[in-house]
């Protein structure tokens, strides 16, 4: 028996009960109702009007009589009065209530006359012979009080009928009544039968829904037994995750695979969602998080891929959940999670065939393609050079025909190891097919000329490097390549072309004869070609001694001689004296600078120490060290063991650094310095203002003295700028407790100003030009 | 036939005086002995269903023998002691107590028809004295039908007011 079912049984009580209620009312009113009307049937009033009918009758009747009497008055004469008289005293007396009773005007007067008349007619009768006259009077009288009761009658005739026409309204009223009741009783009646009907047909309907129901619950029972059975058993979890807007979240259902792929029960899961997301690798969490929040925010399903660690083997899992927006504001996810790691692997060995050659494992075609964009695209941005190249093996075809393939593949492999040695961790040696490789560079310098250089000291290793025997088969085979070098730094360039260009630069290399490197841009060769001559040239000249130093002296304010500055030059057996400008670029990118900047120092030196005996006392040198030079391991030992050598004091040196040395490795610099203060090697930063100055590194380093360069001096009186930079510059230099010394004065009106605002010292034409240390002798002695 | 149904009206008639004397219930009349009426005209005339008429003095009434029955009335300074011949005696008499309905006629010449069953069911009284005397025709005289209102609330109902006939003067049987 459901709820619906007692409900429906209870209101037909409460129906029945309120109809028979109602039949009772009715019942009860109709017979008050009834009663009344018959206690005002107008029966009295019928009775009241024919009384005065009679009595008027009657009355008329003695009226006659006497009348009659008044003429001739015999015996039956006599006995007709009498009895006329009897009927109407009788009336009198009948009517006595009747006129009380009756509320008309005059009613009471008229029954007393009439009394008082009918004593006297009696009273008028005992006479055996009654008076003729005196029965004419009585007459006479009667016929007055007949006319009066005829009035009077008219009256009662009028009220009786405004009694019955009342009471006919009554009647209306009570049929009415009583027709209405029984329509609404009629209607009260065919209600409780639909409604027993209705009833009747709810609870069969109610009683089929209930059975219905119960097997409803049999098979969703079933159903869900089957369905566990199935997620359970199933690879993978299939869930339900609930994540409330105060960030409580919780998985309501979880499939038993919860345990395998997590490590967690599904009720503890479904106590806190909080432990899954505890499972997953710290890498791949922020991930999931961040792909449940767009989830949320566009309510669309959501795919991710993560790992787990569980008992120390990583595994990858695939998540999918689709987000749904429940009545209480949470959000709930019906999705499944299933093991991808045998995919994922599957995936990289795919990755890894379609993007690496098998047989060296270097990357192919397609995947140095797309580095190669990518290379171009981060080129554009930095403004780095970087350089293709293309690396063919000469007679590879003979030692496969010779030898076979397997030799073939054998050397393939070796030369793919050497070519992984001769480059940088970042730049990319792929192989094309065949005997075919590329050397992808990247982050050359930023000057083509510059690349061009790195790029061939490159090249020229790997020739060498290939050059080297191999072992194949237990056999040495010696070999050669070619090498095409195509240069790129421009977006523009498409990289089919670069990789044309970079083919056509190595058949050009192969047309030299082979076992050659050759560019494809025919400027860049012959850049290179001349820069090939002009390293082998400064080689052999500073194997010969063709460098040789000159010295511009330094003066202090008074014009006192303080120093002077080494410079390199090359004395070219052919080209005469060439300029540092020409040659330091290129030992700088080629390394020559190592052995050129040891060889300026411990030349500086030595001839400090020659000169001296004859400046009578200690004079200081400047020497310019190069970043590279700087750099090297092993400079600080350098450094002293040169000092110690030449036997001058460690006091007197004094090294030039560039400002760009400062952008790298502060921390180096400035230790390197601190040790050689240490002994007293004093340091001047050069070219100060021109670079990327710092104040921060100006403060931290621990120098001597800053340079004020030339291209400020020379301006310094008609450019105001250039002024207030040297202005700046000194006082700087006094605030910081560093010596600030001037370079490229030429003229005294400069010195004059620099004096004036505080400058040191002072070197340039105006005191005097470069020259071999035997000429700068005589200027002690000048001065 | 005849005979039986005389006997069983005259068994009834035993039945009710019995019962009457045995236990007279309130408001019923009861058998009075009264001094004979000296002889005087005839009052009261009878017509049969047959035609055969009768006629009756007082003292012809009163032979049929008296009761006695006090109760109201309908009208005012009415109600009293009254006596006189029970109306089924006086049909019976005049051949009339198996009439279903007789008229009575008063003097004035109003008229009523009753039915036979006031008289089989109450003991309808054909009144001729009130308070042992005769009544004068200004006091509903000389003979007057009083019903045992008091008996029956039955017959307290207007009806029965029209039926209380005075002055009576001829009793006929009504054609069915």
């Amino acid at each position: 028996m459901s709820m619906a079912t007692r409900l429906w049984r209870r209101r037909f009580k409460l129906l029945t009960g309120l109809v028979l209620v109602l039949v009772a009312a009715s019942v009860v009113h109709l017979w008050t109702k009834v009663s009344r009307i018959e206690n005002a049937l107008p029966l009295d009033a019928l009775h009241k009007e024919r009384s005065f009918a009679v009595l008027l009758e009657e009355v008329g009747r003695l009226e006659t009589e006497l009348r009659l009497g008044a003429l001739e008055i015999d015996a039956a004469r006599r006995e007709r009065l009498a009895f006329a008289l009897d009927l109407l005293i009788l009336r009198q007396r009948d009517n006595r209530d009747l006129y009380a009773g009756l509320q008309l005007p005059g009613v009471a007067e008229l029954h007393r006359d009439l009394g008082a008349a009918l004593a006297g007619v009696d009273e008028t009768l005992r006479d055996p012979q009654p008076d003729a006259a005196s029965l004419a009077a009585w007459a006479e009288r009667f016929g007055a009080l007949r006319e009066r009761l005829r009035a009077l009658n008219g009256r009662v005739f009028e009220a009786s009928i405004g009694q019955a026409v009342t009471q006919r309204a009554d009647l209306d009223r009570l049929r009415n009544t009583v027709s209405a009741m029984i329509v609404m009783l009629g209607g009260l009646g065919m209600a409780l039968g639909v409604l027993l009907v209705r009833q009747q047909r709810n609870i069969r309907e109610l009683e089929k829904r209930d059975l219905a129901l119960q097997a409803a619950e049999v098979a969703q029972r079933e159903l869900r037994e089957r369905l566990e059975r199935i997620t359970d058993n199933m690879p993978g979890v299939i869930f339900q995750y609930r994540e409330w807007p105060d960030g409580h979240s919780c998985f309501p259902y979880a499939s038993q695979g919860l345990r395998e792929l997590f490590g967690v029960s599904p009720e503890a899961a479904a106590a806190d969602g909080g432990v899954i997301f505890s499972a997953m690798h710290p890498e791949d969490r922020p991930r999931v998080i961040e792909l449940l929040r767009e989830s949320a925010r566009d309510m669309q399903p959501r795919q991710v891929e993560y790992r787990v660690i569980l008992d120390g083997v990583e595994s990858w899992l695939s998540s999918h959940g689709t987000p749904r927006r429940e009545a209480d504001g949470s959000l709930l996810w019906h999705g499944y999670t299933h093991d991808v790691t045998r995919r994922r692997l599957a995936e990289d060995e795919i990755k890894h065939l379609a993007f690496y050659d098998s047989l060296t494992g270097l990357p192919n075609r397609r995947l140095l393609m797309d580095r190669l964009r990518h290379a171009l695209a981060l080129c554009a941005r930095t403004g780095a050079q970087g350089a293709l190249l293309f690396i063919d093996l000469d007679n590879f075809k003979t030692l496969n025909d010779t030898r076979g393939h397997d030799c073939g593949d054998t050397l393939l492999r070796l030369v793919a190891d050497r070519l992984r040695q001769s480059v940088r961790l970042d730049d990319t040696v792929a192989r094309l097919g065949g005997d075919e490789f590329v050397i992808m560079l990247e982050g050359l310098g930023a000057r083509p000329e510059e690349a061009a250089t790195q790029a061939e000291q490159i090249g020229e290793k790997i020739l060498a490097l290939l050059n080297l025997p191999y072992m194949v088969d237990g056999q040495e085979y010696h070999g050669t390549p070619s090498i095409g070098v195509a240069l790129f730094g421009d977006r523009e360039t498409r990289v089919e072309d670069l990789l044309k260009r970079a083919d056509l630069a190595m058949y050009q290399a192969k047309g030299a004869g082979r076992n050659t490197l050759r560019f494809f841009d025919p400027a860049m060769q012959t850049l290179v070609a001349a820069n090939s001559a002009l390293e082998a040239e400064m080689r052999q000249g500073l194997r010969q001694g063709e460098f040789i130093l000159h010295y511009q002296p330094q003066f202090d304010a008074g014009g006192a001689l303080i120093g002077m500055e080494a410079l390199v030059r090359w004395q070219h057996p052919q080209r005469g004296l060439v300029p540092p400008g020409e040659f330091i670029a290129l030992a700088e990118s080629t390394g020559l600078i190592l052995p050129l900047g040891q060889w300026v120092l411990e030349t500086a030196c030595a001839e400090l120490a020659a000169c001296k005996p004859v400046c009578g006392r200690p004079l200081g040198v400047a020497v310019n060290v190069s970043a590279r030079q700087f750099r090297h391991p092993d400079f600080v030992e350098a450094v002293l063991g040169v000092i110690e050598r030449s036997g001058i004091e460690a006091a007197q040196l004094k090294i030039e650094l560039t400002e760009s040395l400062l952008l790298e490795d502060v921390e180096e610099t400035v230790e390197r310095i601190g040790r050689l203060k240490a002994h007293g090697v004093g340091f001047s930063l050069d070219d100060f203002g021109t670079g990327y100055s710092s104040l921060s590194y100006l403060k931290r380093l621990p120098l001597d003295q800053i340079k004020i360069d030339r291209s400020f001096v020379r301006d310094v009186l008609s450019d105001a700028n250039d002024a207030a930079i040297a202005r700046t510059v000194i006082a700087l230099g006094q605030t910081l407790g560093l010596h600030v010394i001037a370079e490229g004065v030429e003229t005294e009106a400069q010195r004059d100003f620099l004096i004036e605002h505080g400058c040191d010292a002072f070197q340039g034409y105006l005191f005097g030009r470069p020259a071999p240390i035997g000429e700068l002798r005589c200027l002690g002695t000048l001065h | 036939m005849k005979r039986l149904r005389h006997a069983l009206a005259a068994f009834a008639a035993l039945f009710l005086f019995v019962s009457a004397v045995r236990a007279a219930p309130a408001g019923a009349p009861y058998p009075v002995t009264l001094p004979a009426f000296p002889a005087g005209p005839q009052v009261l005339s009878t017509v049969a269903p047959d035609g055969a008429t009768q006629r009756y003095s007082m003292a012809d009434l009163e032979a049929l023998g008296t009761w006695e029955l006090t109760t109201s009335t309908f009208w005012p300074g009415d109600d009293g002691t009254y006596q006189g011949v029970l109306l089924s005696a006086l049909l019976r008499d005049a051949g009339l107590a198996e009439a279903a309905a007789v008229r009575l006629v008063a003097q004035d010449g109003f008229s009523q028809v009753i039915p036979r069953a006031d008289w089989v069911t109450w003991p309808v009284l054909l009144a001729s004295r009130r308070d042992g005397g005769a009544m004068a025709r200004r006091d509903k005289g000389p003979l007057r039908i009083i019903y045992p209102r008091e008996m029956d609330g039955a017959l307290h109902d207007a009806v029965y007011r029209l039926r209380w006939i005075w002055m009576l003067a001829r009793i006929e049987a009504v054609a069915e």
